[in-house]
């Protein structure tokens, strides 16, 4: 497998994870607004700050509003973190790595670009947004299943997979600091909506069905953020992932200084006592969590993409 | 739906007085009873086609905009089986000659000695290129690929009009193309005998493995792109899938101490034994040639030259694709395989010849004025369509460089109905098959039948507004109604 094409690969798969996880971000906090009493609902802006996107709202936007936030997050095709922009990204390192890809992940690709550039702009308001929204997470759920079904097992598929995983397990690491900080911060102020709004923020991580069936239908602090980090049985929680990149990268020619860092992740994700927690720790957690993983990114980079 | 009377110039499917042509019956009915909703139908499909398959071609001039769908008519283009056998043999016997001619060059210089060509026109050519010499190829095969356009004059009579010998494009489109077809025509499609296309990638890597450097059963082979911005890239990426090949860019490549290729992989490197570049040589080996060359890879000719890996086609086979080389084809043909051409040239001035650059300058309305080494329709004079500022521009071009250019008579090109605007209309086409040279050798069923979209047009290239037909070599059935 070419260095060059392992790369593209890796972006590909994390821009589809990415706008994915984007999408489905915005669907559910657009559920869990609406169903929120007037005056108690959590801030638009919220959605920014899980992706760290901060500052970079703040210079090309003028103002915090709903419209904006979801201009910035769906249409806008100069952010990194924006729905087009992503796919924009994924569907360009498919079309340099189609000689690797089965034919019809390009096309479908393809496809769900040709949607996402022809409908983003009129999908920003509230009446066309969640259509908009659930078209898009339909059709990437599509692709990822037929790279899931089609794709040949070798390193081209690790390195997808890795992709995936890395961008997976960093969005459900910000939405916990982020969305759980936010919760945890109105601990004293809304106690009636703690549970729904632990719900939510399980719902934005497909969670919580799986969630139920462990944990029973009673929704708390504690127990989410066991889920979250540590049920190695459902695909979406850290230690899922961290595990599936552990077995990818197994297979992989000179991957020991790979697994060093996998095993400073486990450790982390072990010693996190999820009783009691206060905003701190989770964003103690969060930083290391995420000094991790750019080193894991160096780690691709040094090890196979730039050799 | 109207068809026309074919009266100034061949037409594919129609005859003089407007009936179908034999193999056509079927395809001239069917059009008769389109109704325009119909025809923008199928043309709505086939539009929806290509940009769901993303067929596209890069045009530079457009900035941002990287890809453009494929332009595509829906009619396809007929010839009949026994027609076309023929056409293969000349296509064959034309490349034997072609790479004979470009082995002798390098080597033997027969052809210079029996005084067929003169020995300074080749080497003056800007396409010869002396790190060639005393090179031997496997199979003494030079230009693997090459793909020759042919046009049909007003007999009907097949014609070459330029061969392609160092990176021809365009066999995708004939593949899809044809995808296309059966996707929006498939009851059309059905009713005939239609020979496939779409073993090309099979015959490309038969013919790629066949001269590998190493003995490997399943040799190392990688298509070498200039990346994404090329305007070919779509059929880079696709035949490298198609073939289970590696799509490598310059930066991919490193040549060792030892001069063997490698290619950088997540694994280590890893041994090249065959490239099938698709970037121009000038810009292969920065050691060699153009030493600003980004796209290539320094050290490749020396790997080369030691027999360490093979260039698919070789450095140097531009020498026959030289446009007043072309000339003698014919000659060569007769001097190298002692059989007559069974293909026709177009009569060729060479500007060189003092007397021959006066009488083209005196004819500039009259004639096509052509650079010897250009391609895809650049710097042409299209006399009869010019203007005198163009014909001046010329006349100043012969007399400060003669030697640079060729001048043919303006050649009728046949004409096939395609749709503009909702209409059957006559409009120019040529074909480009694709003749593979290795161990053996082999012909596209049929080609890349490209179209001049403008009205009287005889410009079929897709950078200056082309589009394409899909092309279908038909076996005729005796008792066919």
């Amino acid at each position: 497998m070419l260095s060059s094409v392992a790369e593209r690969l890796y972006w590909m798969s994390r821009y589809l994870e990415r706008s994915e996880n984007v999408a489905r971000l915005v669907q559910s906090y657009n559920h869990l607004i609406f169903d929120i009493p007037i005056g108690a609902e959590p801030d638009w802006f919220i959605l920014i700050e899980v992706l760290d996107a901060d500052e970079t709202f703040d210079h090309v936007i003028n103002e915090r509003n709903e419209t904006n936030v979801h201009r910035f997050l769906i249409s806008r095709t100069t952010i990194s973190n924006s729905i087009t922009y992503s796919i924009n990204s994924a569907r360009e390192n498919a079309r340099t790595t189609r000689d690797v890809l089965p034919e019809d992940v390009w096309e479908q690709a393809n496809q769900l670009h040709i949607y996402a550039s022809e409908n983003a702009s009129k999908s920003v308001g509230r009446r066309s947004r969640l259509v908009f929204l659930e078209e898009i997470i339909k059709r990437l759920q599509a692709l990822n299943g037929l790279i899931e079904s089609s794709v040949l097992r070798d390193d081209a598929y690790r390195f997808i997979s890795i992709g995936r995983k890395i961008e997976r397990a960093d969005m459900t690491a910000r939405i916990l600091k982020v969305a759980g900080g936010d919760i945890l911060s109105r601990e004293n102020q809304f106690i009636d909506l703690q549970p729904f709004l632990w719900g939510a923020l399980l719902d934005a991580l497909y969670a919580k069905s799986a969630f139920r069936r462990i944990k029973g239908p009673v929704i708390s602090k504690e127990q989410t953020l066991d889920f979250i980090l540590n049920c190695t049985n459902f695909p979406r929680s850290i230690s899922h992932c961290i595990n599936d990149i552990d077995r990818e990268v197994t297979n992989l020619p000179e991957s020991s200084e790979l697994k060093i860092i996998l095993k400073r992740q486990k450790r982390l994700i072990n010693k996190y006592n999820v009783k009691d927690v206060c905003f701190e720790q989770i964003e103690k957690f969060n930083k290391e969590f995420q000094n991790n993983l750019s080193a894991m990114n160096k780690t691709l980079y040094k090890n196979w993409f730039d050799r | 739906m109207k068809l026309y009377q074919a009266k100034k110039h061949f037409d594919e499917l129609l005859t003089q007085s407007g009936n179908s042509r034999r193999a056509s019956r079927q395809i001239i009915r069917w059009l008769e009873k389109a109704t325009v909703e119909e025809i923008k139908e199928r043309n709505n499909a086939a539009s929806l086609t290509i940009r769901k398959m993303g067929i596209s071609y890069t045009i530079y001039s457009e900035g941002n905009n990287l890809d453009r769908a494929w332009p595509f008519d829906i009619i396809p283009r007929i010839i009949p089986f026994a027609e076309w056998a023929k056409v293969q043999k000349g296509l064959i016997q034309r490349t034997k000659a072609l790479n004979h001619f470009i082995h002798d060059v390098y080597n033997e210089n027969k052809i210079f000695h029996e005084k067929i060509i003169p020995k300074e026109l080749v080497l003056k050519s800007p396409n010869y290129r002396k790190e060639c010499i005393g090179i031997k190829p496997k199979h003494k095969i030079w230009a693997h690929i090459c793909g020759s356009d042919l046009i049909r004059n007003h007999h009907g009579e097949f014609q070459v009009l330029e061969d392609n010998l160092r990176v021809p494009s365009g066999i995708v489109y004939m593949i899809e193309n044809r995808e296309i077809t059966k996707r929006i025509l498939p009851d059309l499609f059905s009713d005939h005998s239609v020979l496939p296309v779409d073993d090309y990638p099979a015959q490309l890597y038969k013919t790629l493995n066949s001269v590998s450097a190493s003995g490997d059963k399943r040799p190392c082979i990688v298509i070498l792109t200039p990346g994404i911005f090329n305007s070919a890239y779509f059929e880079h990426a696709f035949l490298a899938q198609q073939m289970g090949a590696e799509l490598v860019e310059g930066i991919d490549l490193t040549v060792s101490r030892d001069n063997f290729v490698y290619m950088k992989t997540v694994s280590g490197p890893l041994k090249v034994d065959v490239i099938y570049r698709r970037i121009n040589e000038e810009f292969l080996d920065p050691e060699v040639f153009r030493n600003d060359s980004l796209l290539g890879c320094k050290g490749l000719m020396r790997a080369w030259r030691q027999g360490n890996v093979s260039i698919v086609n070789a450095p140097g086979s531009g020498i026959a694709d030289d446009k007043a080389i072309y000339a003698y084809v014919p000659k060569m043909i007769r001097f190298y395989l002692k059989e007559d051409p069974i293909i026709k040239n177009i009569e060729t001035y060479l500007c060189r010849e003092p007397s021959v650059a006066q009488y083209v300058t005196q004819n500039l309305d009259k004639l096509v004025v052509k650079p010897v080494n250009e391609s895809g329709g650049k710097g042409i004079l299209i006399g009869p369509s010019s203007t005198s500022t163009e014909r001046k521009t010329f006349a100043n071009l012969l007399k400060k460089t003669p030697e640079l250019f060729v001048a043919q008579p303006t050649i009728s090109l046949s004409t096939a109905p395609t749709i503009i605007q909702n209409e059957a209309t006559p409009r120019h086409i040529d074909l480009r098959p694709f003749i593979l040279s290795g161990k053996n050798s082999w012909v596209s069923a049929g080609g890349l039948t490209r179209v001049a979209l403008k009205e009287g047009s005889l410009i079929v290239n897709s950078s200056q507004g082309g589009g394409s037909k899909d092309t279908w070599i038909i076996e005729e059935k005796n008792n066919a109604v």
